[in-house]
């Protein structure tokens, strides 16, 4: 709820603020989905029964596997309960994407990752240019008296012509403006080395995780390494920015209640707390201004 | 600045060579036109200077080619960014970020400039082209003309010695491509930037250039001031051919030069009557109080249009004025908001496959959108299997405009104008009564552009009406029977073509300019008035 106010509130009419209403789409969906899976598969168990489905018998290799049955009150509610959690992460994670502007949460990133973002954001921009792509490819059917509702050969190979074709230009137009340009190149396998280590003993740690050994020693030394390696190879970056965003006390402000709303989370939960949960979440709305975005 | 010494390039699975054994230079501080057929290798020349050619794109390499004592050879593009920039031929394609100055900061970012040095730069360039009041706009919502300026100022930051740009002015009307080209021409002489230009337009050009490079094919690159190499080369523009069918020994550069030298030479002729259409003519096309809107804006505003058979109609007017939308509309493509659309007596929302392709055929403005097959003679079966036409039709009205082309190409591998008749021979195959081309002489050399001429007079013989939407005023000249001027989505003229296109500055062709106030429109009118007079 808090999540949907304040996304509600500072949304902008940039392309990438639908994200939420889609966001919240995808989780109905998904928590219907459950919902209808739950009373199709039952599941052998006490409790209030609603009401029940005949029963269809299934082959003897899929034991344990019950379609049909009794519905109970207890097991709709547990399953609702369960997918309200995904539902609940879905739209925060489409709210938070809505707010944000891709590239400027890139020019947030050490400027050692720089490189890798603008290539991942440029793999998320290609979609707005697919679809253009596809409207135009439709039309061009339609102008040859082309009555079929789709033919793999006539839409698709000339996207993916049109899509390859882009990258190529693209690429080529980055190229040629200093995109990767490095004006020290000899220091470089120091820190690559460093972070590598740092990547493998996080791995190690996740497989001593798994197998119940002491993984927090491993873990805390391997972040170390990456934490040095990322470090140093930042320090050697020459990349500049260009009007870097000022941290403000609004950005405090917003990490403090979320810190605080997930240690109150943790300890206590009754009706009072929810309420006070709710308005901790909903602070970004009463702390940070509305950010005009100019025209 | 630059030097080119022995240079060859071959392409792998090529039979061709690409260059050979070339040789040039090119002084510090000049603006320089590559011209050339289209296929001729302009691109790759320019490709050549920065280095994309060969690093980014394969081939045999041979020779040395240094910018400023650098060789390209040992330096990857991304290393020369500080001496030579490049705009790709369609800049919306070649941006990164989103807005104008974000764009601006995008390769000092990667070159590690300092904040300080960056701001003044930013601000300094948008001065420069006069993009100051735009510096905050998404570059999606920026015109033809000013996404161009802005391609231009995003290299421009880096502070470069030497700056290609290719067909810079190709998808622009007259008055922005005039801008673009003003704005080239004041860097040259403001900040001693050598630039360098490819573009078929040579019309708009040669008056600012002072060196060309005459590529006409892989042996022979001639480079020469313009007077030295338009005397005799094969591609010329309307003014050229005008001084050279005036048999003039003056090789006039600009309309001023071609008034004070050559106009003299035209006095004793006079234009000839031009016949108007037939008034018996069957109507094709009716449009009434047609009101196009996409959201809140208005895309056409109570349009009324009737075309006869046999006419061909020109459609001018600004980036964005609503040409597209008006020809698209034509064929059903578009939602109206109020009004009616009529070709033939029927609504072509309604028409489909067949019926569509009879009464309708649609080049757009990416004409290649309309092909798909993997090779030329596969495109050619499917569209008589598309037309239900005798197998063969499309391949014999595609020998009569291209006599000679390889069917076992990939579409995509013919040059611009090759593939514009490939796909003119498709749309004509079942013989529609609308003919509608958006855009066709977009990347045209001279030659390709006779071609489209020749084609579309014989099209109209046979009764069939044509719609063109073009910025080329020289080939609106040379074939329209009437022009239709659009201005933020109002018809603001239509009449015949002497009368529109003498009376406006920014649409006359040169040939108007020169011989003003009698009214000429090409350079074959003059050839025939000569011819009658002599006769």
């Amino acid at each position: 709820m808090a999540t949907v106010i304040v996304t509600l509130s500072r949304k902008t009419d940039d392309p990438w603020a639908s994200a939420l209403s889609i966001g919240i789409k995808i989780a109905t969906f998904a928590l219907l989905i459950r919902m209808v899976i739950a009373i199709i598969f039952s599941v052998p168990g006490d409790g209030r029964v609603l009401f029940s489905l005949p029963k269809v018998k299934l082959p003897e290799w899929l034991a344990g596997i019950f379609l049909g049955g009794d519905v109970t009150q207890e097991r709709l509610y547990f399953v609702f309960i369960e997918t309200l959690t995904i539902f609940a992460l879905v739209v925060t994670i489409a709210g938070a994407s809505s707010l944000a502007n891709p590239k400027q949460t890139l020019r947030a990133l050490p400027g050692v990752l720089h490189e890798a973002g603008v290539a991942l954001i440029i793999a998320t921009t290609l979609i707005p240019h697919f679809v253009t792509s596809i409207k135009r490819i439709r039309e061009a059917r339609k102008l040859r008296g082309d009555k079929r509702r789709f033919s793999f050969k006539r839409s698709l190979v000339p996207l993916f012509e049109e899509a390859l074709e882009r990258a190529l230009v693209l690429a080529e137009s980055m190229e040629s403006r200093g995109y990767g340009y490095r004006a020290t190149t000899d220091k470089k396998n120091a820190h690559s080395v460093l972070m590598l280590i740092g990547i493998t003993g996080v791995l190690i740690a996740v497989i001593q995780l798994l197998t119940n050994g002491a993984f927090r020693l491993t873990l805390i030394l391997s972040i170390g390494f990456l934490a040095s390696g990322l470090v140093w190879a930042n320090n050697e970056n020459s990349r500049t920015r260009y009007r870097p965003l000022p941290w403000r006390k609004e950005e405090y402000l917003v990490l403090a209640s979320s810190a605080l709303a997930v240690i109150f989370a943790h300890f206590a939960f009754n009706p009072f707390s929810a309420l006070v949960l709710f308005l901790l979440c909903s602070m970004p709305f009463f702390v940070t201004k509305k950010t005009v975005m100019a025209a | 600045m630059i030097t080119f010494d022995n240079v060859t390039l071959i392409y792998p699975y090529v039979q061709r060579t690409i260059f050979e054994n070339l040789s040039f230079e090119v002084p510090e501080g000049e603006f320089v036109l590559v011209m050339g057929d289209t296929g001729a290798g302009k691109s790759t020349l320019l490709k050549l200077m920065n280095g994309l050619v060969p690093h980014h794109t394969g081939g045999i390499f041979s020779g040395t080619i240094k910018i400023a004592g650098r060789d390209t050879a040992l330096h990857k593009p991304r290393e020369l960014v500080d001496l030579i920039a490049i705009v790709g031929q369609n800049p919306a394609l070649g941006f990164v970020t989103d807005t104008v100055e974000e764009e601006l900061v995008f390769g000092m970012e990667s070159l590690g400039i300092s904040p300080e040095v960056m701001r003044k730069r930013v601000e300094d360039t948008l001065d420069l082209l006069a993009l100051a009041p735009l510096r905050n706009r998404t570059l999606a919502s920026l015109s033809g003309g000013e996404q161009q300026r802005a391609a231009i100022a995003s290299v421009l930051t880096m502070n470069p010695k030497v700056l290609l740009l290719d067909e810079p002015t190709s998808a622009l009307d007259p008055i922005a491509a005039e801008e673009v080209l003003a704005t080239l021409s004041r860097l040259v002489h403001d900040l001693g930037i050598t630039v360098i230009i490819a573009e078929h337009k040579l019309e708009r050009v040669l008056q600012f250039v002072d060196r060309v490079i005459y590529v006409e094919d892989q042996n022979t690159v001639s480079i020469g001031s313009p007077e030295e190499i338009l005397k005799e080369s094969a591609i010329a523009p309307p003014i050229i051919q005008l001084s050279r069918a005036l048999h003039s020994s003056e090789i006039p550069m600009t309309v001023r030069d071609a008034r004070r030298t050559i106009s003299h030479l035209a006095q004793d002729i006079s234009p000839p009557e031009r016949k108007a259409v037939a008034p018996s003519a069957s109507e094709v096309l009716s449009i009434e109080n047609l009101t196009i809107r996409y959201g809140e804006k208005v895309a056409l505003e109570n349009i009324s249009l009737s075309i006869k058979s046999s006419e061909i109609v020109a459609v001018m007017g600004r980036n964005g004025a609503g040409k597209s939308t008006l020809l698209t509309s034509m064929v059903g493509l578009r939602e109206i908001a109020k009004g009616s659309v009529q070709v033939v007596g029927r609504d072509p929302k309604r028409l489909h496959g067949a019926a569509l392709i009879s009464a309708i055929g649609f080049v757009p403005q990416e004409s290649g959108d309309l092909l798909y097959a993997q090779s030329v003679a596969e495109e050619l079966e499917n569209s008589d299997q598309d037309n239900y036409v005798a197998s063969g039709t499309t391949e014999q009205i595609l020998r009569k405009l291209l006599p000679s082309v390889d069917s076992q190409l990939h579409p995509r591998d013919l040059s611009e104008g090759e593939r514009l008749c490939l796909v003119l021979a498709i749309v004509l195959a079942k013989k529609p009564s609308l003919l509608i081309l958006d855009e066709p002489t977009r990347g045209l050399d001279y030659q390709a552009k006779e071609r489209l001429i020749k084609a579309i007079s014989e099209i109209v013989s046979e009764n069939t009406a044509v719609v063109i939407a073009s910025h080329d005023v020289e080939l609106v000249a040379d074939i329209a029977t009437r022009v239709v001027v659009l201005a933020d989505g109002e018809i603001v003229a239509d009449g015949e073509v002497s009368e529109i296109l003498t009376s406006s500055p920014a649409f006359a062709p040169q040939v108007t300019k020169v011989l003003a106030p009698a009214r000429w429109l090409t350079v074959s009118e003059v050839l025939q008035s000569l011819g009658e007079k002599n006769t």
